[in-house]
């Protein structure tokens, strides 16, 4: 056991979803800052995961993608192979995916169109979904559905978290709140393409994430 | 960039060399054109997968109800445009933003559309196929339904060695049919090759061409697979922003992809709204703007107001670019023979 290709091992990750205090899945009720909100739908893509010691990067797992249903609880604990015996302080990974993935033709796996993240009328992966309903939705029948996504130039919204991490379990949290607070319930209550303001939003739900 | 090109192109001569060296014709560079941009390395070319996007192009199981096929858009005769319409029309004749472009040598073009919305071939096919207003259906059905065919079943085990059906294998068959689509046996070609020649009217007319279009237009693609624009006014009704509405840069308001202009005279009517009819139409647009200077594009703002004989010309020298080699191809025509062979299998 001296070499640390033998010692291999995974990195498990989980992740939980809350929207402020409240645990936040399809399904579930939240009345946060004044709105009432209902969750139908909540998907996202994760990968490109790295690990960093110093500042380094040490281990990168670039083609590992992994799309989050928090309907499936299945989706929401997964592992990434083949982690050597070293140190590390941080993890780094995209929420999204990765500009270069968006360009070279059809993925399969979770990458595959039919999963239903991905906009065929002008290619591209959605990187986040969030649907539902809201009492402050100015829509006919109060629903909300944000489509995040967008990979060309400025519109490329998928973002990098880097946290802390030096555990080979790393469990991430997701609170929604920051999201739900940089979007607008009346002007902005259906988002389904890709605009300046939706790296923006991609930007807000980042501060929202953190390990434990 | 320099490396990435010369990479590409030793890639593509290799997997060229592979079909030369079966003597097959899926696909060649006719000579003294430039290195196709699709990337063969990931799709090899080979007759099993041609086959079967074939049958699927031609076959109406893609749409919801079994109407529309991608033929019913882009058909044969007319260099794979739709006969005569303006917009294209798909399911229940629901009427579509766009006019419906020719398709032909696809393998040297880096984006699809008018407004370059899709930026690979592969996934080109998924756009119709999805779009409410062409052949309305969702991705996972039309994959439930492949596989319920033991043709497909077939068809799929014969082109990628087993039988699972999947999105990308579907659309990667697609393609492969798709980039066989080469056009180049326009007495143009030939005049280039040696083997005709060019009347006086013609001659004058490729003249004017080289001044006056080619800059846009650009041979041997007749297209340089730029966003520009070329002087129409903006339609009212249809509000057609063009590339912007993919970039959201204002620059790019009522920008289009510049099209091919091989088989023009087939694939009437013309521009991204159909919205004019024939090419008389075309060339007395191009002659009109003269002096106007407001096109912010050097080469349409120095254009002269052509006279009714040179727009003649011009004119006979576009209808050198009709290749009916093409539009007759066999091989690219409905796939009697490949579903007669399965019927055979099959009993
Ligand atoms: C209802 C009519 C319709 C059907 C059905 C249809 N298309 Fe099209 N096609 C169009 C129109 C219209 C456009 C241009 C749309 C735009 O620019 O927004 C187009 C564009 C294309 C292009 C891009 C060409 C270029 O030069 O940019 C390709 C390739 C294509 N279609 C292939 C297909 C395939 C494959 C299918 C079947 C899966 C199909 N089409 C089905 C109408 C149709
Ligand atoms: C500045 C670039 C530019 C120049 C120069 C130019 N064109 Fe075009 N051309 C375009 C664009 C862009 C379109 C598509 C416009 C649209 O549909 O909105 C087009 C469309 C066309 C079409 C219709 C093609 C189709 O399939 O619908 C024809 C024919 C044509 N041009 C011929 C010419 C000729 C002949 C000349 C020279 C007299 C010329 N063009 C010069 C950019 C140019």
């Amino acid at each position: 056991m001296s070499t640390s290709v033998m010692r291999a091992q995974h990195l498990d990750v989980s992740i939980d979803s809350k929207l402020g205090k409240h645990a936040f899945i399809p399904g579930s009720t939240c009345a946060v800052a004044g709105d009432t909100i209902q969750c139908t739908a909540l998907r996202l893509y994760l990968g490109s995961f790295m690990l960093l010691n110093e500042g380094d990067t040490i281990m990168r797992w670039p083609f590992f993608y992994f799309l989050i249903d928090f309907s499936d609880p299945s989706t929401t604990v997964f592992q990434l192979p083949d982690l050597p015996d070293i140190d590390f302080d941080e993890v780094s990974f995209l929420i999204g995916v990765d500009s270069s993935l968006q360009v070279d033709g059809p993925h399969g796996g979770v990458l595959d169109p039919a999963e239903g993240m991905y906009w065929t009328w002008q290619n591209g992966y959605i990187d986040v979904k969030v649907e539902g309903t809201a009492s402050l939705s100015t829509d006919i029948k109060e629903e909300f559905a944000w489509h995040l996504g967008g990979y060309q130039g400025p519109l490329n919204a998928s973002v990098r978290c880097v946290l802390p991490c030096s555990k080979k379990r790393l469990h991430l949290t997701i609170d929604w709140f920051h999201l739900f607070h940089a979007m607008d319930m009346k002007t902005q209550h259906h988002v389904m393409s890709p605009s300046a303001a939706t790296v923006q939003a991609m930007e807000a739900l980042k501060s929202g994430i953190t390990a434990r | 960039m320099k490396i990435k090109t010369a990479i590409a192109c030793v890639v593509v001569s290799i997997v060229l060399m592979a079909f030369a060296e079966k003597g097959g014709s899926l696909f060649h560079v006719p000579a003294g054109w430039p290195v196709p941009h699709y990337d063969f390395a990931k799709n090899k070319l080979t007759q099993e997968k041609v086959d079967l996007g074939r049958l699927l192009f031609y076959d109406p199981i893609l749409s919801r109800d079994s109407t529309i096929s991608c033929e019913s858009c882009h058909s044969r005769f007319v260099a794979f445009t739709h006969v005569d319409h303006a917009l294209s029309h798909g399911i229940n004749d629901r009427i579509g933003k766009r006019n419906a472009p020719a398709l032909m040598n696809l393998a040297w073009q880096r984006s699809f559309m008018w407004d370059g919305a899709i930026n690979h071939l592969d996934m080109q096919a998924l756009a119709p196929i999805t779009n409410a207003l062409e052949m309305d259906e969702q991705l996972p059905n039309v994959l439930e339904k492949l596989r319920t065919q033991s043709r497909y079943r077939f068809m799929f085990e014969r082109a990628y060695g087993d039988t699972t059906i999947s999105t990308e294998g579907m659309l990667r068959a697609i393609s492969s049919f798709m980039v066989t689509l080469v056009s180049s046996n326009s007495k143009y070609d030939q005049v280039k090759r040696g083997e005709a020649n060019f009347t006086r009217q013609e001659e004058n007319g490729y003249a004017l061409f080289l001044m006056h279009c080619n800059a846009c237009h650009t041979e041997p693609l007749f297209t340089n697979g730029e966003f520009s624009r070329n002087g129409l006014a903006q339609d009212a009704v249809l509000q057609d922003l063009g590339r912007f509405a993919v970039t959201l840069q204002p620059e790019d308001s009522f920008l289009f992809k510049v099209p091919t202009l091989r088989n023009i005279a087939y694939s009437k009517p013309y521009m991204h709204d159909g919205r004019m009819k024939r090419l008389s139409d075309v060339l007395k647009h191009y002659a009109s703007l003269h002096g106007q200077g407001v096109h912010m594009n050097n080469t349409l703002d120095q254009l002269p107001s052509f006279s009714s004989e040179q727009q003649v010309d011009i004119t006979s020298f576009l209808l050198t670019l009709s290749d009916s080699t093409f539009v007759m191809n066999p091989a690219f025509s409905y796939p009697r023979e490949i579903i007669a062979s399965l019927t055979k299998e099959s009993n």
